[in-house]
């Protein structure tokens, strides 16, 4: 009696230990992940702002139209923010900066990306469709610079802190149920 | 109007829309200037919005918001507008523009930092032309017609009308219908938007949108084989030549320019021997004041008398 008792409860703490060592692991993952994404996200943006570029300087595309062509050349989540920049451009009535700004705002949560590249998106978003050629591709062009930078940041820090999140992640669990036993 | 009502701010917008239907409808210029109260002008008078006790002002953002309303967000599609200094939008209605102007190599390149704006409303008065048909008409073809007229008097109005009528003919007055082209140099007699013209004008008529006058002329001659060409403001020695060029080619012409009288152009050197050399067979005079205008015959002269048969 006492026997099957004492299984039972080892067989408890057991299952107890794999989910957290489980649980931690998802997490290092999802850590590590984000690194990643954020790279790619990066490289998506950089792309983005390349077609725009073409769009505008050599196709003389309406900013609307342009930014609806780019949305589908680029995958989510860097479409998304070009597909409802060019529907809020068709349907509201307000300057093309201040739909930027809202819209950068609404999508950030849906990125992984830093601050440093949103803001980068809000400086580039101050002039938009307000300046002439010329100054129009400057402005694409500072912005592309700026995320190359962030782009090799980026990947550093994601070969530095990628496994190492994993492990982590793996490690920590086995951590707290030593600690826990 | 309701072109026009797009491009405004929509505070702007709604005051506009505040004025009586009847004065809506004789707008002739809206006026937006920043950090000053908005003018709507009709031929008669000038209306400050709302009131003239409290007017409403144009703020430096509101130029922002319109010039991007203006340009659908791409002022960098606007390249040779900021050139010339005017947009023509959707309806033919021209927006006249003045800021910071930007040099290159000694040229204008833009302006930046717009800081008024002028609307002129085009109005195309179908039927204008009605009453000078059939007096610039004669044996099945158009004679060769130059219209006076001080500014705004609606010279191009008239012209406008005129090359309408002609491509669709009038079959009652056994006119044809001909082939006409418009050498459309500030993009007002047609009002093109991307090339393509924004009144009513029939099925045969071509436009060359703001090309020079007298290259103009040639390359329709050459290319589009015109029966009838249309020019707005004719002046330069240039035009004149190119209009020797066309009568000698066969082409009906129908110009304008500004002056108050016949006498009044004839101060000028190239209308002067325009009108000596008989080019012209027809004058039409605008009167500022009535509005209204007055046809002269000119005497034609053939200036090739002797006929070589071939």
């Amino acid at each position: 009696m006492e026997k099957t008792k004492s299984r039972g409860r080892e067989g408890m703490k057991l299952i107890g230990a794999i989910l957290i060592i489980i649980a931690s692991t998802v997490f290092g993952w999802e850590f590590s992940g984000r690194l990643a994404r954020r790279t790619k996200q990066i490289r998506y943006l950089k792309i983005a702002f390349e077609s725009l570029e073409t769009e505008m300087v050599f196709g003389m595309t309406p900013l609307p139209y342009a930014c609806e062509k780019v949305s589908n050349q680029v995958p989510t989540p860097v479409g998304n923010l070009f597909k409802e920049v060019a529907t809020r451009l068709e349907s509201e009535e307000n300057s093309a900066p201040d739909i930027w700004n809202t819209a950068v705002q609404n999508w950030k949560k849906r990125t992984d990306l830093y601050m440093s590249e949103i803001n980068i998106l809000h400086q580039f978003g101050q002039t938009l469709g307000l300046q002439d050629l010329e100054n129009q591709r400057k402005q694409i062009r500072l912005a592309i610079s700026y995320f190359d930078q962030e782009e090799k940041q980026a990947m550093e820090s994601q070969k530095k802190f990628e496994s190492m999140y994993k492990s982590l992640g793996f490690l920590g669990g086995v951590l707290i149920v030593i600690i826990m036993l | 109007m309701k072109e026009i009502l797009h491009v405004l701010p929509e505070n702007v917008r709604a005051l506009t829309l505040k004025l009586p239907k009847d004065i809506l409808n004789e707008v002739e210029e809206i006026r937006l200037r920043v950090n000053r109260p908005v003018e709507v002008r009709t031929y008669k008078r000038t209306y400050v919005l709302p009131n003239e006790a409290a007017p409403f002002v144009f703020s430096e953002k509101e130029s922002i918001l319109m010039m991007s309303l203006l340009s659908k967000h791409s002022v960098y599609r606007l390249e040779e507008e900021l050139k010339r200094g005017y947009i023509t939008i959707t309806g033919g209605h021209r927006v006249g523009l003045a800021g910071r102007v930007v040099m290159e190599k000694g040229e204008v390149k833009g302006i930046r930092d717009i800081s008024s704006f002028n609307i002129r409303v085009a109005k195309q008065k179908k039927g204008v032309s009605k009453p000078f048909l059939k007096q610039l008409h004669q044996g099945g073809n158009w004679c060769h017609t130059l219209i006076i007229g001080p500014p705004k008097t609606g010279k191009t109005t008239l012209l406008r009308d005129l090359a309408r009528e002609m491509s669709l003919g009038v079959k009652t007055e056994n006119m044809p219908s001909k082939n006409v082209g418009i050498i459309d140099e500030r993009s007002e007699i047609a009002g093109s938007v991307k090339g393509v013209p924004q009144h009513d004008f029939g099925v045969k008529v071509d436009i060359l949108d703001s090309c020079p006058k007298a290259e103009g002329l040639m390359m329709m001659i050459r290319s589009m084989s015109p029966e009838v060409l249309v020019v707005d403001e004719i002046g330069r020695k240039e035009d004149g030549e190119a209009i020797m060029e066309a009568v000698h080619a066969g082409v009906t012409i129908f110009a304008s320019v500004h002056g108050s009288s016949l006498e009044d152009v004839k101060a000028r050197p190239t209308i002067a021997s325009l009108i000596d050399q008989s080019f012209f067979q027809r004058v039409i005079e605008l009167n500022p004041h009535t509005r209204q205008g007055i046809v002269r015959r000119l005497e034609w002269k053939r200036r090739n008398p002797g006929v070589v048969k071939v």
